[in-house]
């Protein structure tokens, strides 16, 4: 678009070109061809445009919100300076998301002291959302003059992905906090669950004798219950390039965050300490912390969380374990590749481990066509897998394989809820 | 709005190649080419080509010199016409990605194209009808005193 200098360079060259060949030709008609641009010119520059003075400020509906919904955007821009004639206003929308309604741009006259606004409407699929200026071009209505600013105005906005409520995780980390919880402690006390036996002491309410025990030792003995405490949680999501798997545009990497997300906000719910690494492009680490603002830190940190290649984080190797408070509880969150089950067994010595892990090889054959040649693939694959999950498990490392297509509270309900744990208990005994 | 605004575009064009073709009509070879950029300018436009205009608007002060020599009234009416029609469109062209449009927007555009417009066709018809004769000094010193101006007018707007 020939807008600012150019156009009256273009204009004004045209101009002397036809004063100039009038001149050599000796013909004074050139002269009156070139009056209308002179005119032209002169009119556009007695109306230059003034130094304008712009307050511009953007409401978001929402600080927060699912993916694929609208978020309404509303900008107003305020003209506190003289008067401008042409101004056009152009809301920089960040790149995570897209325009689904009206549009981000406006085109207005802004007389002196006057307000104009528009809206639009955003959505995204997941991460933050930053808005830092709103481009404002002032010219003359005849575009002779150009002027482009940013106004500075930062807004924020949270898109997080739909995730699953989970109802119920078992685990059992080797150290516990002291603020009561749910998550058994390994030590007697109040509690719900049986723990074992003990003598009578005074205090001991008469409730809790065991009579049976009683009257075998003859002496007065009663049950004690296992205590339930807060535990320090640390989710691990594997955030790195070469255990993503990628079909068709969509990626497993989502689901591996879908799954932090209901795994973080679990957690905090029941009142752990949770902390977050993301390992991958860098390490971006949250501290551990209790409550809903810390449920808020982590859910930012995962819904904004990118899948990075750096050579550095190609494996487990460099994972920061001073960073992991000792005794707790780590969740690796991500398709476990065969060269990280050393490192994860080597987790195991000083923290209870838990793996949730997204199938690649599922995930990918759905999209594959079945042939012979795929079949046989796809089953070397699976037992290959198996055994990389069974050399995990044998060292004690619960691992749920989950099957993305499934709801992942069902998947876990059934490998890690209370059901799954009795269960273990009862063939542990058998044995 | 964007509608009338492509129509002025359009029918400046018809104008002011038209003026050229009839005010060249002695040399039918310039005539003939004159149709055929009007018909060029109004296809790109139609088709909201973006290079065309500026080139068409150039190609039409070009034709428009030599028609001055054949035609004066013909020529700076095809002129002004010209002016009109490459600023509008270059200006419609400008509006296109916007939604909503403002008819104050518009009307100032109109208003400042019309009001160049009649000074320069005042000017101009000033120039086709009055004859004066001047001496050299007052040749220069009226030529100067038009520039200084005119860098007085371009400093005062930047």
């Amino acid at each position: 678009m020939m807008l600012g200098p150019r156009r009256w360079a273009f204009l004004g060259s045209a101009a002397f070109l036809l004063v100039l060949i009038g001149e050599i030709m000796r013909h004074g008609e050139f002269l009156v061809v070139a009056l209308p641009l002179v005119c032209y010119l002169a009119v556009g520059f007695y109306y230059a445009p003034p130094q304008g003075q712009l307050r511009v400020r953007r409401n978001l509906r929402e600080q927060r919100a699912l993916s694929s919904a609208r978020v309404a955007v509303h900008v107003e821009v305020a003209n506190v300076g003289a008067g401008l004639e042409l101004v056009e206003l152009a809301d920089d929308v960040p790149s995570i998301v897209s325009l689904c309604q009206h549009s981000s741009k406006k085109i207005e006259t802004l007389p002196s002291g006057s307000t104009v606004s528009f809206g639009y409407s955003v959505t995204g699929t997941r991460g933050l959302a930053r808005w830092r200026s709103l481009s404002v071009t002032v010219t003359d209505t005849l575009g002779l003059f150009l002027k482009s600013i940013e106004v500075p105005c930062t807004s924020e906005l949270l898109i997080v992905p739909t995730f699953e409520r989970l109802d119920e995780i078992l685990i059992r980390p080797r150290r516990t906090r002291i603020f009561s919880g749910q998550v058994r402690a390994r030590l007697g006390g109040t509690g719900l669950e049986f723990f074992g036996v003990r003598e009578y002491y005074p205090g001991d309410e008469r409730r809790f004798l065991n009579w049976k025990a009683t009257a075998r030792r003859d002496r007065p003995i009663v049950n004690e219950f296992e205590q339930e405490r807060v535990a320090d949680v640390i989710i691990l999501l594997d955030a790195r390039e070469r255990s993503d798997v990628l079909r068709e545009g969509s990626s497993l990497f989502e689901h591996s965050v879908r799954a932090a997300l209901a795994l973080a906000h679990y957690f905090t719910a029941q009142g752990n300490r949770v902390g977050l690494l993301v390992y991958g492009r860098y390490l971006d680490w949250t501290w551990p912390g209790f409550g809903r603002w810390q449920r808020e830190r982590l859910l930012r940190t995962i819904a904004a969380a990118e899948t990075g290649d750096k050579a550095v984080f190609e494996d487990l190797e460099n994972l920061p374990t001073r960073l992991l408070p000792p005794g707790s509880q780590l969740v690796c969150v991500g398709p476990i590749l065969e060269s990280d089950v050393k490192t994860i067994v080597g987790l195991r010595v000083r923290y209870e481990v838990l793996c949730i892990a997204p199938n690649p090889i599922l995930w990918e054959s759905a999209a594959l066509a079945r042939t012979p040649e795929v079949e046989l693939a796809l089953r070397l694959e699976h037992l290959r897998r198996r055994a990389v999950l069974a050399r995990l498990r044998r060292v004690g490392i619960r691992v749920v394989d989950w099957d993305v297509t499934k709801p992942l509270a069902g998947v876990i309900e059934g490998e890690l809820g209370r059901a799954a744990w009795r269960a273990a208990l009862i063939r542990r005994w058998a044995r | 709005m964007k509608k009338l605004l492509w129509g002025i575009a359009r029918a400046g064009w018809l104008l002011s190649y038209g003026l050229l073709a009839i005010a060249l009509h002695r040399a039918w070879p310039w005539a003939v080419l004159a149709g055929l950029l009007g018909i060029f300018a109004l296809l790109a436009s139609y088709g909201r080509w973006g290079w065309p205009a500026s080139m068409s608007f150039l190609m039409m002060l070009a034709l428009a010199g030599g028609a001055a020599m054949l035609r004066s009234w013909e020529a700076l009416l095809g002129v002004l016409c010209g002016l009109v029609a490459w600023d509008v469109e270059l200006f419609a062209r400008r509006l296109e990605p916007f939604e909503t449009l403002s008819r104050a927007i518009v009307s100032v555009h109109l208003k400042r194209l019309g009001l160049i417009v009649l000074i320069s066709g005042l000017l101009g018809a000033v120039a086709l009808n009055m004859e004066l004769s001047l001496s050299f000094g007052w040749a220069l010193f009226v030529a100067v005193s038009f520039l200084i101006g005119f860098l007085l007018l371009l400093r005062q707007a930047l």
